[in-house]
């Protein structure tokens, strides 16, 4: 049974991490970073949610089980983006197809289990996280002055830099425009004031 | 448009418990802080040896503690009373705690065993080139921050989940569509728009921070990750100034709340609030400029936004939380009593403390007063008899003084009025050495200055038993809070 | 300038302590809410008018005269090359002639440091961040010859305090 996210799924690998396609992404480090390692945890994603269990919300495992989801999509992501690694993948095809098979399996599979499970406070932490490291990330690479991958220029480093500023702007709104200015209804005031609740 | 306050509030034993916990770290870390602070003021005076060294460590925790305990205190006072609207967690609160005090003992190694004295607004790239210290000191100090800042976070969108859930959005629970007029609906109440505030401008605070934070991290464990000096300090501020605003954005709740118990009117949320409450959070995170006047290099429309932005940033303190509140004592009758005298005293500490404020964020005034004590003047004006007297205020309230019925003794308007003076003179002392140029963070003072430090001394010596005064009555009477009679 | 801000600072505190003394001694002086409330607000709009039109007085002639400098706006012959190391300061030259303009180019060697301008009463005349990679230009004019002094003016370490260098103003 093919259904469309596992087509979408196959295509994006198919794209992504497939040669000599996946060496045109890995000859820049922006498509590198930008495209090609999106593409991988996109198409993990699609396949977790294809493979997934539906969580059963409110239950306490059911949610410290998608916080270490979560954390070990989050450390597969912050391991390919240290230039050392990054630079390996593009001198060895071995730890090429680690990365692809990691950023799939380890990231993109892990964060559809996980993500679904988080509360509001907890996804609001990633979200917050993920814009900081964004603005890291940019500060980083746009006034680094020199190359911090042997396998890219310095030109490179400065775009990607504000590329990731960008993306930095970019979650932020996007999680900024929901919050404020939702369309939601609320509901009425709690019953017993000061009562506490599980987040 | 009319919300009127609660009469009674109500809380559960696990929130008692939690609110407790906090105010007893936070008064005690307060009374730490201000010990280290009359340290300083002694060893300036000649009247205390303190090694240089020593001094600008010491520098160091009383700056960032006391921001951590503005933060703490002031939290849990905005927990308290938006709990009374929309549903929190007391775990997080708890989570809160937790990483406070984690992150305060990484500091306190980092910066007295390791040696680290960078100051809490950390300018890029002294953590690395302390001379004196290791760059892990730095690490460590830094990485407690962040703990900090993670445990303010998770409050904050507890506080936003909570809104959002309460009142469908953060727009909303501001009050924004009453604002713009697409609503006649009542307005939310003033703590939760204040609240919605709060959650807004920390949440953007600690990615601030985060992002500042990190690189410096990284440049501590190897060296050759730089940032741009400039850009650093731009982020340094947007964090650190904001961060010690909100900590008063977050504790004038109590006010709001409590001076209508004691005056018996209601505090009433208006559109002009909600004017005033959205130009603050807009203002606040914006005007942190005005700490870079003296760097050239920066833009100059940058520079005269962030005066004409400081100027316009005190309207709203001025005219709405400050007229709305003396408008509600005025010939109100007010039962005076040690808790209404606090909130009385607050408010006039945030209000007065804006003047010296304002005045040093005109540009040419800040060619000879920037990094003078003026600037110490003006924000321990409005931390120590604004921020703190709010924060003590809300402790006597809970511990012992419930609507004032209590019977007031005399040492607790004499210990009112010791801290009054005290801290006035205290805060003086710094304002007229700033008139007389005396620089600021230096260990060491010129024979003719030391003359303001012993009187600054004295003063402070005199605002630490007042304040120890406030504290132990609070401990006292803290069985009674958590019995939840 | 230092006095006439200590003045005015002092000033409008004594007269925001004087409205709320006035506040609290005439609290038990009852009065109905709703006539309290038709006055205060009607005079906070007042108020309201009176502080933006002083605010924009205030802003404008007070950013008329900033102390940045445009490139070589004035034709100067005295330049100063000031570097804040720590923790001393690197001058490449010390003197300079009163009433003629000086202009310091100030930059920081390792850390930031703040270059403040002290003449010989102790009293700060004026002053520039000494931040790396940046060069402020401070124009100044010494009106009157004597020793002056360089201090930090920014914290830069554990021996901030000790940075002061002396400066001479000679003659014309």
């Amino acid at each position: 049974m093919l259904s469309y996210r596992s087509l979408v799924a196959a295509g994006l690998l198919l794209i992504a991490a497939v040669p000599p396609l996946a060496w045109w992404w890995e000859a820049s480090l922006v498509r590198h970073m930008l495209m090609q390692i999106p593409m991988l945890v996109l198409a993990g994603f699609l396949l977790g949610t294809l493979v997934a269990p539906s969580p059963d919300l409110g239950v306490r495992e059911e949610r410290a089980g998608g916080i270490a989801a979560v954390l070990l999509a989050t450390f597969c992501v912050t391991f390919w983006m240290i230039p050392r690694w990054l630079d390996a993948a593009v001198a060895s095809h071995r730890v090429d197809a680690i990365k692809i098979m990691t950023l799939v399996l380890l990231a993109g599979l892990p964060l559809a289990w996980g993500w679904p499970r988080l509360g509001p406070v907890a996804r609001g932490f990633v979200w917050v996280q993920a814009i900081s490291m964004a603005i890291v990330l940019g500060l980083l690479y746009l006034t680094f002055p020199n190359r911090l991958c042997n396998s890219y220029l310095v030109n490179e480093q400065a775009i990607l830099g504000i590329a990731m500023l960008g993306i930095a702007g970019f979650l932020g709104l996007a999680g900024a425009v929901p919050v404020l200015f939702g369309a939601n209804n609320g509901s009425p005031a709690p019953r017993h004031p000061g009562a506490r609740v599980d987040p | 448009m009319v919300a009127e306050n609660p009469r009674v509030f109500t809380i559960d034993e696990a929130g008692r418990r939690i609110v407790a916990a906090n105010l007893v770290v936070a008064g005690a870390v307060l009374l730490a802080m201000m010990l280290l602070g009359l340290t300083m003021r002694l060893g300036q005076s000649g009247w205390l040896e303190v090694p240089p060294a020593r001094f600008y460590q010491i520098m160091t925790v009383h700056g960032t503690g006391m921001i951590g305990i503005a933060a703490l205190g002031g939290i849990t006072v905005m927990w308290y009373f938006l709990s009374q609207y929309v549903r929190l967690s007391t775990h997080i609160l708890t989570a809160n705690l937790l990483l406070f005090l984690i992150g305060v003992v990484i500091i306190l190694t980092a910066d007295f065993i390791g040696g680290f004295a960078a100051g809490w607004t950390i300018l890029f790239p002294l953590p690395t080139h302390g001379a004196v210290w290791p760059a892990e000191a730095a690490f460590w100090h830094l990485l407690g921050l962040m703990l900090v800042g993670a445990g303010l976070l998770l409050v904050a969108l507890d506080f936003g989940r909570a809104l959002i859930a309460r009142y469908g959005s953060l727009g909303r629970s501001h009050g924004w569509p009453q604002l713009f007029g697409l609503s006649n609906d009542p307005l939310p109440p003033p703590t939760v728009i204040a609240g919605t505030m709060v959650t807004i401008v920390t949440t953007l605070t600690v990615i601030g921070g985060a992002s500042i934070m990190v690189p410096m991290m990284i440049n501590a464990l190897n060296p050759a990750f730089t940032i741009n000096p400039l850009l650093a300090k731009n982020v340094i501020y947007f964090f650190g100034h904001s961060l010690a605003n909100v900590t008063i954005y977050m504790a004038v709740v109590v006010i709001y709340e409590l001076l209508p118990l004691f005056a018996g009117r209601p505090y009433k949320a208006s559109r002009i609030f909600v004017a005033g409450w959205t130009g603050s959070t807009i203002m606040v995170l914006i005007i942190f400029p005005h700490h870079l006047f003296m760097d050239f290099a920066m833009p100059q429309w940058a520079s005269g936004m962030a005066q004409v932005l400081s100027f316009t940033n005190s309207f709203p303190a001025m005219l709405v939380t400050g007229f709305g509140a003396l408008a509600l004592v005025h010939r109100s009758g007010i039962q005076w009593s040690l808790v209404s005298g606090l909130l009385f005293l607050s408010l006039f500490g945030w209000l007065a403390g804006i003047v010296p404020a304002v005045i040093d964020a005109t540009i040419v005034v800040n060619s000879v007063m920037h990094n003078t004590l003026w600037v110490p003047g003006h924000f321990h004006f409005y931390m120590l008899l604004g921020v703190i007297p709010m924060i003590l205020a809300f402790m006597l309230y809970l511990t012992r003084d419930r609507l004032g019925r209590s019977p007031e003794k005399d040492s607790d308007m004499w210990a009112l009025i010791v801290y009054l003076g005290a801290g006035l003179g205290f805060v003086l002392v710094f304002l007229y050495s700033g008139r007389h140029s005396v620089p600021r963070r230096w260990a060491v003072h010129w024979p003719e200055w030391m003359v303001y430090d012993r009187f600054a001394s004295v003063f402070a010596a005199l605002v630490i038993l007042a304040a120890a005064f406030f504290i132990v009555r609070f401990l006292i009477g803290l069985r009674h809070f958590l019995s939840g009679r | 300038m230092q006095e006439l801000v200590w003045d005015i600072a002092l000033l409008v505190i004594a007269a925001i302590a004087a409205i709320f003394l006035t506040v609290a001694v005439r609290a038990k002086q009852l009065i109905d809410p709703d006539r309290i409330h038709a006055f205060t607000y009607g005079f906070r709009a007042k108020a309201f008018a009176a502080l933006v039109i002083v605010g924009i007085a205030v802003a404008v002639i007070t950013l008329r005269q900033l102390p940045y400098v445009k490139s070589s706006a004035v034709p100067v012959s005295q330049v100063v090359n000031a570097s804040g190391f720590q923790w001393y300061w690197d001058l490449d030259r010390a003197s300079a002639v009163a009433g003629q303009p000086v202009e310091f180019r100030v930059t920081g060697g390792d850390v930031t440091h703040g270059f403040g301008i002290y003449d010989d009463s102790g009293r700060l005349l004026a002053q520039t961040q000494a931040m790396p990679n940046y060069t402020n230009r401070l124009l100044y004019t010494f009106d009157t010859p004597g020793t002056y002094r360089i201090l930090c003016l920014e914290y830069c370490g554990i021996a901030h305090h000790g940075m002061v260098s002396e400066f001479e103003v000679t003659a014309p």
